[in-house]
């Protein structure tokens, strides 16, 4: 076990810009697309339920202090069963290390830098990560701490200085989806949101692990008001039909700003501190999956595995997924009910057991 | 010993990278061609011709388009054709040299024919390709689009930037339309099937080629199907609260073949859809704001019973601007330009549903009543003529 | 990491420097084989010979043999360097007293006693400062550092007399750190002086200094001050511990320290301060730091020393707080010229012009036509010329400097973009970055290097590339750490209570506290509430 610690603020930072990165590319376009005008509500809905499935996370955290979800399940499960649960943690984890580095250089690669290689972008966003991984949890939470705000203000920017573009009428017609279907269309933002099961580790290294659930809150909260106010700008700007053909709405947002002559083409400038956000994500994940294989196999220091682990990301992002399309209709689709499993039925399911075994004095 | 040792691998792998990477995108600015202007036409053989305008950053002697005054000439006239748009685009290359680049575009100019086939197939690229902005402005001219580029600018050096500058101050006048792609994108994806997009043509009363916009071209789906004048082309965006400022002019109340000026404060344009026994009633309200601006006539205009009088014949003549359009609209060309049919399906989304697929006969039997209410707010510094 | 700090609490304190002038501490252990050697025989002839051996005849060493005036049978021998010594106060104090004073002659034959030495000390001498040796190479140590040395026929101890009278510049304004408002006073190269000029700043007895002498051939006086009650323990130990370890053969100047004790030497980022002026220091030991002086440098060392210290002067405090508040600001957006501009020009030129206003860029490619090399290289042309016209600027004498920089900075850049080498566009941007890097004198080391760093990565993934490098920085960043410190607080890990003197520079009666980071425990500076008239 490292001998790190980290704050509740550094803790709100790690899942707030985990979050919204992993948000703001490529999931406004399907949200808007199924749920229209509604969408707000379906975060709503997103919020509240994954606030509630923070409150299971921060039990277990709570009942096994100085443990990791990895360790825990080992302790709830047995050896092996544990092992096996801690072992799809880790396939989580690395499923969504790789989704986000594809998602990253997917987009460096249509915007930015149309003629490298997309494998070698994947290569460069690696080898950064891989040296912010092996620095320690303790140098990730500081990132994270650094970069928050960058992403937070750019994102405020963008959101004021497209105000004079609002078209209000576009709001309407609201209350067009009933309940059931607006629940049907919040699965994949709580799977999305689901992404925050790293907190199981993180609150073993937070210093006040009685925070952590506030903290949580906080981050699921602010990215939450932050969604709900870029969606619902690009509907007013947009309209739904326009938003759901853009495959970067946020990025056209970016670029429709124009304030007097010379306040425009901020666009790349903005969405390099997403991008900055977007490889926080790429570092927790990266930290996640072979923290946990370290601590699933006994080895001592999570280091060794690093660049192992690195290599096999980058072979792997070779074959999997071979275009954009292939992954948003994964993304649509299947992954909801894979996530789901992972988040939601594995943790309450661990749970249940540890109450049963352990008892529900156990805090 | 070891960390001597770390420190030597962590200087290769960051430099390596850096070495094999080999620039992949790197291309410094001489080696790009910065284009102002796109112009796309039908070619022959059901080709596309595309025509760009290239901003002048070298001193090379090359021909056509020129500046305002002799001399050096700020742009160049490229154009080249291909199946598609995109075709068309990498064949140019052959003969530019330089990489053409694209962001700093400021308009894409529409041929009449191309026009007549639909502009979705064209304007695909300029919206998935993210060197293209969606700012750009989208214009259509009656003939062929390769002449605007060749058209000079009078005040700016470019005719792009003059372009540019007569779009963002098309309020001023209130004549025509400035539509831009994301524009154009949101009206062709709205419910009602119906676009309009602002017209460029070649100044007739002018012998050296200049720039003028007139009115606008009204498309049915994608497809161009007919032109407004200016005054149409007023009637249409009171309907679309797009009005800013202008000049509406009509005779003196007491001297018929003397006119007045009245110069737009303020307006405010609304159309309230409503259905009543199966009947779909759209009501357009006007709000103006105006000042009186010049008389030709010597009547004594400064009292509050002329005023009354000026603002009926206002209220009338803008009536009869917006019932013009929506009688064209209706009668004419048989699409909703005007957009009734996205205000239905706001205010009524049910009906919309079961009406959506038959609009296109439903609109010409809408009823539509117009109501204008104006505001005469000042009559300038004069009290009355001498 | 436990073990060691347990290890350093029982290290012993250092002996002050309250008396610099005296050595009998800390000195590196003799090489000589034979103890007896190091002694003193009551022999005074035997003495001198051992003693000029020891010296192996230098010239400016002045071996003074007189008689005793009250004793006039005893001979005795005065030792000293000339040079090092005040000649008046070795004839006033010392020779005149032993050679002439009748009273003393009296007193000593009215008590009638045999001990001369004992007698010379307690009666005769009205020196300042006296101590018996008999250690060889006490003796020896004491001699060079301008000490005079008295030995007495028949005894084997010696007499030091505090000579000292060597000269050293005066008390000047030192020429970096200048300010408009503030003391003027800065340090000079006697550390005596700068001891002085701190004890000052700092009338209270808990302002502790140790000293330890570094350098196994120059002794140098070194010497860490800090303010018992307000500096943490600990780092107190840390320092003390990692200044012991130093073992070289000379220590000139506090750069040498500064090398040999810092946290991370292969970062290009500083981890330990330095100050010239004696108010600074004061600040820095207020805040819990803890300062090295060096005797023959002005510069004095402060630890830990975190990042935000470069963006602050000592002028922010002493000015009401609004305009230094933009200046702080104007500090940072320097910081991000002149680590960013040359990059992003890059990456603008090579990569995205769209970034930047259509006539603009107009302009850009027009400047840029016929220029035969990409932006990349025509950025370190021009950056490396500026480095160059910089070096020359600062070793070159004072006329001549002003000569190099009218050919530098008008001849060369006018004629480079003249003869269509560099666009003038690249000459703005360099001269703009140049200007702000002086901005932060402090960051001297890392700001070219980093820029360097920037522009390399601009040059073959242009933004994409700024954003990598930009993370591997802050990574390097974050990951720093000077003297158990982070390197990046109160940034992250953040703490709001001392972003107030970072982001603003909030008035003095609300930064009532110290750095957090450094004095968690200890964080009270005062309670002094806002000002307000009295309310009747």
């Amino acid at each position: 076990m490292e001998k790190v610690k980290i704050s509740t603020r550094q803790f709100t930072c790690m899942l707030f810009s985990l979050l919204l990165s992993s948000l703001m590319f490529g999931l406004p376009r399907i949200l808007i697309e199924q749920s229209k005008q509604d969408v707000w509500q379906v975060m709503l809905i997103t919020f509240v339920v994954d606030a509630l499935l923070a409150i299971v996370y921060f039990i277990l955290g709570m009942r096994y202090p100085q443990q990791t979800m990895f360790e825990y399940s080992e302790t709830v499960l047995g050896p092996w069963l544990g092992k096996i649960i801690g072992l799809l943690f880790v396939l989580f984890f690395g499923y969504m290390l790789l989704v986000t580095l594809k998602i990253v250089s997917e987009f460096v690669f249509t915007v930015l830098l149309t003629e490298t290689p997309e494998l070698f972008i994947n290569f460069i966003l690696l080898l950064v990560s891989f040296y912010a991984v092996n620095a320690g949890l303790e140098v990730i939470a500081r990132l994270s701490e650094i970069v928050a705000p960058l992403i937070l203000i750019p994102l405020l920017i963008i959101l004021t200085f497209s105000l004079n573009r609002v078209e209000l009428e576009n709001l309407r017609p609201i209350f067009q989806h009933s309940i059931w279907q607006l629940l049907k269309y919040s699965l994949l933002p709580i799977s999305m949101y689901g992404v925050c099961i790293v907190m199981g580790i993180f609150m073993a290294y937070h210093n006040k692990p009685k925070e952590s659930l506030k903290a949580k809150w906080i981050a699921i909260g602010s990215v939450t008001v932050l969604s709900i106010m870029t969606l619902i700008s690009l509907i007013t700007i947009f309209g739904t039909s326009y938003s759901s053909q853009q495959i970067y709405p946020v990025f056209r947002l970016a670029q429709i700003i124009k304030v007097g002559n010379f306040f425009e083409r901020i666009e790349t400038l903005v969405i390099i501190f997403q991008i900055a956000g977007a490889f926080v994500g790429l570092v927790i994940f990266y930290y996640s999956s072979v923290l946990g294989l370290a601590q699933i196999f006994k080895i001592q220091r999570y280091q060794t595995l690093t660049p192992y682990f690195g290599v096999i990301m980058l072979i792997l992002s070779k074959f999997v997924f071979n275009n954009i399309a292939e992954r948003h209709q994964f993304t649509e689709t299947i992954f909801p009910y894979l996530a789901l499993f992972i988040e939601v039925f594995l943790i309450i399911m661990l749970l249940i057991v540890s109450l049963i075994r352990h008892g529900i004095k156990k805090t | 010993m070891r960390k001597g040792k770390r420190v030597i691998y962590t200087l290769l792998i960051l430099v390596i990278p850096l070495l094999i990477s080999g620039c992949w995108d790197r291309k410094e600015l001489e080696g790009r061609a910065i284009v102002t202007l796109i112009a796309i036409d039908k070619g022959e053989n059901n080709q596309i011709k595309f025509s760009v305008q290239i901003a002048r950053t070298s001193d090379s002697q090359a021909s056509s388009n020129g500046g305002s005054s002799g001399g050096e000439k700020s742009s160049i006239i490229m154009s080249g054709t291909g199946d598609t748009v995109f075709d068309a685009i990498r064949n140019l290359i052959l003969k530019a040299g330089r990489k053409l680049y694209y962001p700093h575009n400021t308009a894409i100019i529409l041929g009449n024919d191309i026009a007549r086939e639909g502009i979705l197939p064209e304007l695909d690229l300029f919206n998935r390709d993210a060197e293209m902005r969606p700012l750009t402005w989208i214009l259509v001219t009656p003939g062929q689009a390769a002449d605007i580029l060749e058209a000079q600018s009078t005040l700016e050096s470019l005719s792009a930037k003059q372009l540019d500058m007569m779009l963002t101050d098309f309020g001023a006048s209130s004549k025509t339309v400035a539509t831009n792609l994301l524009d154009t994108m949101k009206q062709l994806a709205y419910d009602s099937p119906g676009a309009v997009l602002s017209n460029i043509e070649l100044d007739p009363s002018n012998p050296k080629k200049t720039l003028l916009l007139n009115g606008a071209a009204v498309f049915r789906r994608d497809k161009l199907i007919g032109r407004l004048d200016p005054l149409e082309t007023r009637g249409y965006l009171w309907v679309k609260d797009k009005v800013n400022a202008g000049i509406i002019t009509f005779p003196c109340p007491g001297e018929e073949t003397k006119k007045i000026s009245m110069e737009i404060k303020k307006a405010k344009g609304k159309i309230e859809p409503d259905i009543s026994e199966g009947k779909f009633n759209f009501t357009i309200t006007v709000n103006v704001v105006s000042r009186l601006a010049e008389q030709e006539c010597l009547t004594d205009l400064g009292n509050p019973e002329e005023l009354m009088k000026l603002k009926k014949s206002q209220n009338e003549v803008i009536e009869k601007e917006i019932r013009n359009i929506v009688d064209k609209a209706q009668d004419k060309y048989g699409t909703d330009i005007l957009g009734f049919g996205t205000e239905l399906s706001r205010k009524f989304p049910q009906e919309w549903q079961k009406i959506k697929d038959n609009w296109t006969e439903e609109f010409p039997k809408a009823e539509v009543n117009i109501v204008v209410n104006s505001k005469i707010s000042d009559i300038g510094l004069v009290k009355k003529p001498l | 990491m436990l073990k060691r700090l347990r290890k350093l609490r029982k290290l012993k304190k250092l002996p002050a420097c309250g008396q610099p002038e005296t050595e009998n501490a800390s000195r590196p252990p003799s090489n000589e084989p034979e103890a007896e050697m190091n002694l003193l025989t009551s022999l005074l002839t035997t003495n001198l010979t051992v003693l000029k051996e020891r010296f192996q005849n230098s010239v400016d060493i002045v071996f003074r043999e007189f008689k005793v005036g009250f004793d006039p049978n005893k001979s005795a021998a005065l030792i000293y360097i000339d040079g090092l010594v005040n000649p008046e106060s070795i004839n006033a104090t010392i020779l005149k007293p032993l050679m002439f004073d009748h009273e003393r002659e009296e007193l000593w034959k009215e008590l009638n006693q045999h001990d001369l030495l004992s007698f010379i000390r307690d009666y005769a001498v009205p020196n300042n400062r006296v101590q018996e040796f008999s250690q060889l190479q006490d003796i020896t140590d004491n001699i060079l550092r301008g000490n005079s040395a008295l030995l007495l026929d028949g005894f084997n101890s010696a007499l030091i007399f505090d000579s000292i009278g060597f000269d050293s510049r005066v008390i000047q304004e030192p020429a970096t750190e200048s300010v408009v408002r503030g003391p003027r006073e800065g340090f000079n190269e006697s550390l005596g002086t700068n001891l002085s000029l701190l004890r000052r700043k700092i009338i209270n007895e808990n302002l502790i200094l140790e000293q330890l002498n570094l350098g196994t051939r120059t002794r140098t006086k070194v010497c860490f001050a800090y303010l018992n009650g307000v500096v943490n323990e600990k780092l107190v130990n840390e320092v003390r511990a990692r200044l012991q370890r130093i073992d070289v053969d000379g220590i000139l100047e506090s750069g040498y320290i500064e090398q040999l004790i810092e946290d991370a030497p292969v970062s290009i980022f500083p981890t330990v301060g330095n100050t010239e002026k004696p108010d600074i220091l004061a600040a820095k030991l207020l805040e819990g730091r803890i300062g090295i002086l060096v005797d023959g440098t002005p510069i004095a060392l402060t630890v830990p020393y975190i990042l935000v210290e470069a963006l602050q002067s000592s002028e922010d405090y002493y000015a009401r707080p609004y305009y230094v508040t933009i200046v702080r600001w104007i500090r940072i957006a320097s910081l991000m010229f002149a680590l960013f501009l040359p990059a992003i020009y890059i990456a603008i030129q090579s990569f995205h012009p769209d970034l930047i206003p259509t006539p603009l860029l107009v302009s850009m490619a027009k400047a840029r036509e016929g220029i035969p090399f990409p932006a990349y290289v025509e950025v370190f042309l021009m950056g490396m010329i500026f480095e160059i016209l910089r070096e020359a600027g600062i070793r070159m004498p004072r006329p001549i400097g002003q000569a190099v920089s009218i050919v530098g900075g008008l001849v060369i850049g006018e004629a480079a973009s003249k003869a269509n080498l560099v666009s003038d566009t690249v000459i703005i941007f360099v001269a703009l970055t140049g200007i702000a890097s002086f901005v932060i004198p402090s960051l001297g080391d890392a700001i070219p290097l980093s820029r360097l760093f920037l522009m390399t990565w601009a040059t073959f993934l242009g933004i994409f590339g700024i954003l990598m490098g930009s993370i591997i920085l802050l990574i390097h960043l974050v990951k720093l750490r000077s003297f158990g410190v982070p390197y990046m607080a109160p940034l992250a890990p953040g703490n709001l209570n001392d972003l107030q003197d970072v982001l603003i520079k909030a008035p003095t009666w609300a930064l009532n506290t110290r750095p957090r980071i450094l004095a968690a425990w200890n964080s009270i500076r005062g309670r002094s509430s806002r000002p307000s008239p009295k309310k009747k």
